[in-house]
């Protein structure tokens, strides 16, 4: 006797269906699982036999045999669970409806069902290699609902489970989550940031153009609270984009801090004592996705920059050229997507107050040096604007009037340049696609089954444009070649510099609202330039 | 007078197959030999062959009766069901190991049975 079910194992963010196989064969009563099983999966025949029992069904004393096929897939982890449990009480005669269906969870000793991590990208990749109907447990519904065209039932137990399979006791499609609803943790409203006006300018740039940012000042000057502020400047995500950040929390079982949903960018800050696996992903065996990974289409902001090892930041390196990270393992690679805005705060010097007007730093030159050289160069050639936040006076922050510039306006300007760049961007693209024949570097880069769409290339935003591309994108009026040419010698830009200050003054043309970068889009680009510290 | 563990076994034997009988089962051998050894009691249930491994004791003193079935007797015991459903051409059939326990008092009543069902399983 035979019967099958249909589960599925992940490979980093893409999905791979699995058939359940079960068979009853002569021979003294067991129950052996395989196909290249870890432990959860051993374990799950003392889950699927008291589970199944405690459902009130009777479990076959005969010799089972349950095939995880295909065989040579590596497998791990208790959504096997329910899979199993069909598998084996189809094997056994009851009459359970599997058509075109999946099922995913784990089970308690008492056949009720408990959430696993990762089902969003399972239920994407199972979607896309036909399945209709998916069966998962009650936390686990939302995700499973975001994919289009495909039905989730959200089951509580096993039993709960084979009565609707079986058509005896139907359960209702889950609805998907809902769009509007947004994490706790909103961030801080702009216009809640006293003073600043230069920093709230950088920011509005910053998340105009997807712009890497540095923000340096003492402490306590309200680094952290205006890297949160442009969280909340960013605009929405497009459903696509949330469904590829959604899959990511998934897979980090992160879920429950963010409705899947919710179209805002994620916010990651994560302290400067993160592992290199904790950060860019990795970890002994399964390779998890990283904060950079996590923070993908949003805000990763480093606290105390310079307190982060050196290591550490090189790691970012392919990250901020690529927009994807590729993390090795012996039984081949995955590549997760690290599309992130990367927002750094640090003191200037390591007593903090270099710069500052009132207070003297007492910081000797080696120290100095050594301070400032953490941050590498090749790291800090991403990073295209730099902007002081100084220590503000008592009449700044607790003035007399209300808010500051709310954020509503900000938000506006910085959505509008947003489409007008991605549209040029992308007819510049396309442009030179078609006139060198030749397709530019795929960015952010999902690891594709047969049958999943790969993503477009990464958001045509400013801070991704170069060489070429870029100077056509800014197509600068003479006035501004001049002064480009000017600058150049008086402040000996190198090639990088040029190409940071040019991608920074495009922006700022964008909020303006112009097609050509001007010398004033260019010129105040130029201030944000911040080679080092006076 | 045989000696008293003859007695105690001959005793639970009986006892054993009365209690077998008395769940609905047909017996279809008693001690069955081999020349690997034997089995206490074969019996059908439903479809089901059964083997019985039956242990008499008087009094817990010495452990449980069941807990006497240790890892070489269980491997004995999968190998009896082979060798027996091979010698009766019931290979296909579905089978089982049951332990049956029985404590016996002072003068030879079974004051106590405990079936386990499924007992040994495969290895």
């Amino acid at each position: 006797m035979f019967a099958t079910a249909l589960s599925c194992a992940l490979q980093g963010l893409a999905g791979i269906p699995i058939t359940v196989e079960a068979d009853i064969a002569a021979g003294l009563p067991g129950f052996t699982i395989v196909g290249l099983t870890d432990r959860a999966i051993q374990e799950a025949r003392e889950r699927v036999r008291a589970a199944v029992r405690n459902a009130g069904f009777e479990f076959p004393a005969r010799r089972l045999t349950v095939n995880l096929a295909p065989a040579e897939v590596p497998k791990e982890g208790t959504a096997y669970d329910l899979a199993i449990a069909l598998a084996v009480l189809r094997c056994a005669g009851r009459d359970i409806s599997l058509r075109d269906t999946a099922v995913l969870g784990e089970l308690a000793l008492d056949a009720t069902l408990r959430p696993v991590t990762g089902v969003l990208p399972m239920a994407r990749s199972l979607r896309a290699a036909g399945v209709r109907r998916l069966v998962v447990p009650l936390a686990n519904a939302a995700e499973a609902a975001m994919v289009e065209d495909l039905e989730v039932v959200a089951a509580p137990s096993l039993p709960a489970c084979v009565y609707h399979l079986d058509g005896s006791r139907p359960l209702p499609p889950a609805p998907p989550g809902d769009a509007e609803a947004t994490a706790e943790d909103d961030g801080v409203d702009l216009g809640s940031v006293r003073g600043h006006i230069h920093a709230k300018r950088a920011l509005e740039i910053a998340a105009g153009g997807g712009h890497n940012l540095l923000m340096l000042g003492p402490p306590g000057s309200g680094k952290t609270m205006l890297a949160r502020a442009l969280a909340s400047l960013l605009p929405d995500l497009t459903p696509d984009e949330s469904l590829e950040v959604s899959a990511i929390w998934s897979l980090r079982g992160a879920l429950h801090e963010r409705p899947p949903a919710t179209l805002r960018p994620p916010f990651r800050a994560p302290h400067h004592s993160i592992s290199r696996a904790g950060l860019v992903g990795g970890g002994s065996g399964y390779a998890q996705p990283g904060e950079i990974s996590l923070a993908s289409r949003g805000v990763l902001f480093l606290d105390e920059l310079c307190e982060f090892p050196r290591p550490l930041l090189e790691a970012l390196r392919q990250p901020l050229e690529e927009r994807s990270i590729t993390v090795g393992r012996a039984r081949g690679s995955v590549t997760y997507p690290a599309a992130f805005t990367l927002v750094g705060a640090a003191n200037p010097c390591p007593c903090g107050y270099l710069g500052d007007e009132t207070r003297r730093c007492h910081c000797g030159l080696r120290e100095l040096q050594r301070y400032q050289s953490r941050v590498s160069g090749p790291v800090r050639d991403r990073i295209d604007l730099v902007v002081p936040v100084p220590r503000q006076s008592y009449d700044v922050l607790f003035p007399d009037r209300a808010l500051d510039e709310p954020a509503e306006p900000v938000r506006n300007r910085v959505g509008a340049a947003r489409a007008r760049q991605v549209q040029r961007n992308r007819d510049l693209l396309d442009r030179e696609r078609t006139r060198t024949g030749r397709r530019r570097r795929r960015t952010a880069a999902l690891v594709t089954t047969a049958g999943t769409t790969p993503p477009r290339p990464s958001s045509h935003v400013n801070a991704d444009l170069d060489g070429v591309l870029l100077l056509a994108a800014c197509d600068p009026t003479p006035a501004a070649t001049r002064l480009l040419s000017i600058a150049g010698d008086r402040l000996q830009l190198s090639a990088r510099a040029f190409h940071r200050v040019l991608r920074v003054a495009r922006t700022i043309a964008d909020l303006s609202g112009n097609d050509r970068v001007d010398e004033a889009s260019l010129g105040e680009a130029l201030r944000y330039r911040g080679e080092t510290a006076r | 007078m045989r000696p008293l563990k003859d007695r105690v076994g001959h005793a639970g034997e009986a006892a054993a197959l009365a209690f077998v009988r008395g769940k609905g089962m047909e017996v279809l051998a008693r001690d069955w030999r081999s020349p690997l050894g034997q089995i206490d009691i074969v019996a059908e249930d439903g479809d089901t062959l059964v083997l019985i491994e039956v242990k008499a004791r008087r009094g817990t003193g010495f452990g449980l009766p069941e807990e006497a079935v240790d890892g070489r007797k269980r491997q004995k015991l999968r190998t009896l069901m082979q060798l027996y459903q091979a010698s009766s051409r019931r290979q296909k059939q579905p089978c089982r190991i049951d332990v049956l326990g029985l404590i016996l008092d002072d003068k030879l009543q079974v004051t106590r049975t405990e079936h386990i069902e499924n007992a040994v399983q495969d290895e």
